[in-house]
């Protein structure tokens, strides 16, 4: 587990900063002219913000949450009818479906708070999968597994004069990547904070934790009311760039792979989730060639990091580099 | 006589047909040790865990500073004063030494909520605050050396008076220990000694659920005798040392003491 306090880097913030964002306009000149490439960036970009604030859940607070999906497909359907149905702008069905993300995710924690480990984690599975159904049955609404069609990327805005299309996957890849960087900033600010520390105690010991006037109820309800407003944010910007919407975009399923992601990445600790969510995302495109034996090649990759890191690739690479001496006695 | 900082009427706590605790009155004074002892089972770590607000009694109610406070639960008693440490220990132990303290100052962090998302002037001084008094209070319980380690790599002894600074960074008025010198050699008990009346000269208020009765004898004002979740006895040590209802109940009932 990382240690906020402690953890002094080599190199000063701003510079990885500049580094990732250097690396995010680089990117899609890289990859050219493929679209499926371009698609590709999107869709890291996204799944890093859906580990990332599993992780919050998972990793910083400790409460077994398998229902992510869930809060994704609210952020992606309300965005999208709310568009359709209500003809509402673009920008405020995003704030308003990751806002509604947020309250589903403040609801199940209410539940939530009540269960523990195996329990919890039975319960968040069926609130995915009572999503999933809802999403199938609710005709009117959603079409059910026909699901909508023909959704229209963000409408365009306007910077110093110049208009940015996001009918662009390249201007939308900036746009989806840039706030999946401002969800990091937020979320490696917040877990800085004290905020940070009273959620490491909730997921160390709970009723410690209360010895310490922290009101574990409370905290957990804050995470996963955060967690799933990010996923909903998520959300508002799959339809965009698919185009279409289907249930089973949004199947339980989906929370396993982001659990993976958070995983093998490396579970509480900020970049963990971001590496997982890159790796696991291409993984299978990379192994595309090799047809249905991509999944076999996924699943003992899985296996093996499990095995032998069990804190993720950042454990493994932490190992790589020359132990710090600790504190003489 | 001081002022009493926490009284108790007719506390009981059933678990199912099992009479823990059952009809206890007790008045602590401020400023003072006050130490609960009694054999196993007697009853003594479900009366400080109804104290702290780790359960809630079946019966009775509990007053600090004159305040009821039965139905509130252990985080909220927390802001009125009230601090614990637990039997088993309880640590964050996959966080720092440092950063188990800094856990401790949940409820006294000054910082504006824009703050915790774009960190400025308050925030820099909250966290060089808490962090210079964490390091005051571990060295308070001689493990400022030790600030980075991971408080799971401490010995045992450390491990408890590491809990004791946590409790401490809630900054309490009265503070309960449950067993604190379990486990601990003489060096380490002497220590915890010599800490608690440190704190009783601060000012605190101290109540010790204990067995070591070196430490029990050495450093209470007054001792509370339970026995199969009642009353059995209170007074100073002298008193409870010679007493024959205590004496036999810590030695068992075969031994015959006058008038029992």
């Amino acid at each position: 587990m990382s240690d906020h306090n402690q953890k002094k880097s080599s190199f000063p913030r701003w510079i990885w900063y500049a580094l990732v964002i250097l690396a995010i306009a680089g990117l899609p000149i890289l990859v050219g002219g493929s679209a499926y490439w371009k698609s590709i960036l999107i869709s890291i970009s996204l799944n890093v913000m859906l580990a990332m604030s599993l992780n919050l859940i998972l990793g910083y607070t400790g409460q077994l949450h398998l229902g992510h999906s869930g809060f994704f497909g609210v952020g992606a359907y309300a965005t999208t009818l709310l568009i359709q149905k209500a003809g509402l702008n673009f920008w405020v069905a995003m704030v308003a479906s990751s806002m509604l993300a947020g309250c589903i995710g403040i609801l199940l924690a209410f539940f939530a708070t009540r269960l523990k480990g195996h329990y919890l984690a039975i319960a968040s599975m069926a609130f995915a999968v009572i999503l999933h159904q809802i999403l199938l049955n609710w005709d009117s609404m959603t079409a059910g597994p026909l699901g909508l069609y023909g959704i229209a990327p963000p409408p365009p805005i306007t910077i110093f004069g110049n208009v940015i299309k996001f009918s662009n996957q390249v201007n939308l890849f900036y746009l989806v990547s840039a706030i999946a960087v401002l969800v990091f900033i937020f979320l490696d600010n917040i877990l800085r904070s004290p905020i940070g520390e009273t959620l490491r105690a909730v997921r160390e010991d709970e009723v410690s934790a209360a010895s310490l006037g922290i009101n574990t109820k409370l905290w957990k309800i804050f995470s996963f009311g955060v967690g799933a407003s990010i996923a909903g944010l998520a959300g508002s910007f799959y339809p965009s760039f698919v185009g279409t919407l289907v249930p089973d975009s949004f199947s339980v399923v989906e929370s396993f792979t982001y659990l993976a992601m958070v995983i093998v990445g490396g579970m509480g600790t900020m970049i963990g989730p971001v590496i997982g969510a890159i790796v696991l995302t291409l993984l299978p495109e990379v192994l595309r060639s090799i047809g249905d034996a991509r999944l076999l090649v996924y699943g003992v990759t899985l296996t093996l990091v499990i095995l032998f890191m069990p804190g993720g690739i950042v454990q493994g690479l932490k190992a790589l580099q020359p132990k710090k001496s600790s504190t003489p006695v | 006589m001081s002022e009493i900082i926490l009284e108790v009427e007719g506390l009981c706590k059933y678990f199912g047909g099992v009479k823990a605790v059952d009809g206890i009155h007790l008045k602590i004074p401020e400023h003072k040790i006050q130490a609960i002892i009694g054999p196993n089972g007697a009853g003594k770590s479900t009366t400080l865990n109804l104290l702290s607000g780790t359960y809630f009694p079946t019966a009775g109610n509990i007053k600090f500073r004159g305040k009821d406070v039965s139905s509130l639960a252990l985080h909220q008693r927390v802001h009125l004063g009230i601090a614990r440490t637990f039997q088993k220990i309880r640590l964050f132990k996959q966080l720092s030494v440092l950063d188990n303290v800094i856990a401790g100052f949940h409820i006294h962090h000054k910082i504006p909520f824009w703050e915790y998302i774009i960190p400025a002037g308050a925030f820099k001084k909250d966290r060089q605050d808490c962090q210079n008094e964490a390091m005051g209070l571990l060295d308070f319980v001689g493990l400022a050396h030790r600030a980075n380690d991971r408080a799971g790599s401490l010995a045992y002894g450390q491990q408890r008076l590491l809990e004791i600074a946590r409790a401490l960074a809630t900054r309490p008025q009265l503070f309960m220990l449950d067993e604190p010198a379990a486990g601990l050699n003489d060096t380490e008990v002497q220590f915890l000694m010599d800490r608690l009346i440190s704190l009783k000269n601060q000012g605190m208020t101290i109540v010790v659920v204990e067995h070591n009765m070196k430490l029990v004898m050495n450093v209470a004002d007054q001792i509370f005798v339970m026995d199969h979740g009642e009353y059995l006895f209170d007074g100073i040590p002298a008193e409870v040392q010679s007493n024959p209802k205590v004496i036999a109940a810590y030695l068992g009932a075969d031994i015959e003491v006058g008038d029992e």
